[in-house]
């Protein structure tokens, strides 16, 4: 049984183009998906759409039963599925502690929220030698991570990260993708956007590949990295010789 | 000979200590990669270098005459062009007007006379064909994936021909696949007489056509050379290529 059900999405922005075409997914509870695929394929969309920031067009979305498409973005936080931008979007003047409030604001009780708080920063130690400094003096990883705990603020089932990866060291990647695979282990369902292909599928349970606005692609995330089609298309060609050791 | 020359270049922001007594040559011809952990000062030399920023001391040379003082158009001038790690594209502009406003010869207020030229949209239409987003012409950016502004951005300083290109992190948030064929550009302009200096994470990328590579901490160079030197040096292992 699906946790979370995409049907037949239809979106885009403004009066410009359908950028989804009409997709499905199906997201099975406690797993990790990667959505892979090249640039403009509709993956952020995807999410936008999923976390009630861009009302779809057309489609329906659900989550555990319940018809979520017509949701504004704080109810459907309010239900447990959280997102994490590309951006970051901290409030740079902000210190860490209050942006991880901020992850709260939907929150009534605040107690809970900082009961959440001190949980987490014994999760994330960094984040709590860190908690009064401003977000803007942290580090981009440090950045990344604080942005991940505000999203855990809300203890969700889900929780959906856009390339966590972009802008950060090789060292850090591993950090931040370790911290991933850890989340997943504690029972979140992951729905992971990458460009960092390769990475991505390596810590997922299952692969989709995105292209034209629609699903074109989707197996055990192992097969999706081994796929001499997919690897040509989408993970760069150049590379299939070193894909087959490092399956999860 | 050196191309451009950072001769003890120092900048703080407030009590940060962002750039330190930091040395770098970059040789005519050559692809340079700058790599190292966030914050070790790699994007602020980039933004000291084209004027966006200018030096608390030291000095930095281009062709042998300094260029420490000089506005960014005049730097851009002299040859020097440069993307950026976070894009900055006019907004409400279409992509080809983005690309054309990067165009030397003709440049910006050009734009406001009767048309553009004709071999400027050709060229335009060529590079925007060349990183797969000619579709995307006539859509203003502001409508652009991340992904896809990235393209544009490297398409579109492509367009005046620069004697030293400077790119912050052009494989961060591209497609693999995509990527390779930007790495042929790179090299194929290399080969046409382009010194390059590259800002990247992707260490594939960098590994595979820089040499050498600069590793920077805390504001300074941390070490110099081959890939293969790079890869084996134990400093670099510890703060920035990690296992």
């Amino acid at each position: 049984m699906g946790t979370l059900v995409i049907e037949n999405v239809v979106a885009g922005y403004g009066s410009g183009p359908n950028i989804l075409k009409g997709l499905s997914l199906t997201v099975e509870s406690g797993k990790a998906y990667c959505i892979i695929g090249p640039n403009g394929a509709g993956k952020s969309t995807l999410i936008k759409v999923i976390a009630g920031l861009l009302k779809p067009r057309e489609g329906k979305i659900s989550f555990k039963g319940e018809d979520i498409t017509q949701l504004r973005a704080d109810q459907v936080l309010q239900r447990g599925l959280c997102y994490v931008p590309s951006d970051r979007s901290l409030f740079p003047d902000m210190t860490v502690k209050e942006n991880l409030r901020m992850g709260g604001y939907v929150m009534r009780d605040s107690r809970l929220v900082d009961q959440r708080i001190d949980e987490l920063f014994a999760m994330f130690p960094i984040l709590k030698e860190k908690s009064s400094q401003m977000a803007k003096t942290l580090s981009g990883g440090q950045q990344q991570l604080a942005s991940i705990a505000r999203a855990m603020v809300l203890k969700p089932e889900m929780i959906m990260l856009d390339e966590p990866s972009l802008g950060l060291s090789p060292k850090v990647v591993q950090q931040i993708f370790g911290t991933i695979t850890s989340l997943r282990d504690q029972g979140l369902t992951i729905l992971l956007v990458e460009q960092n292909a390769r990475k991505g599928l390596q810590i997922a349970d299952v692969g989709v590949v995105l292209d034209l606005g629609t699903n074109s692609f989707e197996a055990p995330a192992c097969d999706v990295l081994n796929d001499p089609r997919i690897q040509e298309l989408y993970l760069g060609k150049r590379h299939q010789d070193v894909a087959a050791e490092e399956c999860k | 000979m050196a191309l451009l020359e950072i001769k003890g270049l120092n900048k703080s922001f407030g009590g940060i200590q962002a750039v330190s007594d930091c040395n770098i040559s970059v040789e005519q011809g050559k692809i340079t990669s700058l790599i190292g952990p966030n914050g070790a000062g790699k994007t602020t030399v980039f933004n000291l270098v084209t004027g966006l920023l200018s030096p608390d001391s030291g000095e930095i040379l281009f062709e042998g005459k300094k260029i420490n003082h000089l506005q960014p158009h005049q730097i851009t001038r002299m040859g020097i062009s440069r993307t950026f790690q976070i894009t900055r594209d006019l907004q409400e502009m279409t992509v080809l007007e983005n690309m054309i406003v990067q165009s030397q010869v003709h440049g910006f207020w050009d734009m406001f006379g009767s048309s553009m030229l004709k071999e400027e949209e050709e060229r335009a239409m060529d590079l925007l064909s060349f990183v797969g987003i000619t579709h995307l012409a006539h859509e203003k950016s502001k409508n652009l994936s991340y992904g896809q502004k990235k393209l544009m951005e490297f398409a579109s300083v492509l367009m005046s021909e620069p004697k030293l290109l400077m790119l912050d992190e052009p494989a961060g948030g591209v497609n693999p696949t995509l990527l390779e064929s930007i790495i042929d550009r790179i090299i194929d302009l290399n080969k046409k007489g382009v010194t390059i200096l590259i800002v990247e994470h992707n260490m594939e990328l960098v590994m595979k056509i820089s040499d050498p590579v600069i590793c920077m901490a805390y504001g300074t160079v941390l070490a110099q050379g081959s890939p293969k030197d790079i890869q084996d040096n134990q400093q670099v292992l510890e703060a920035y290529l990690g296992e």
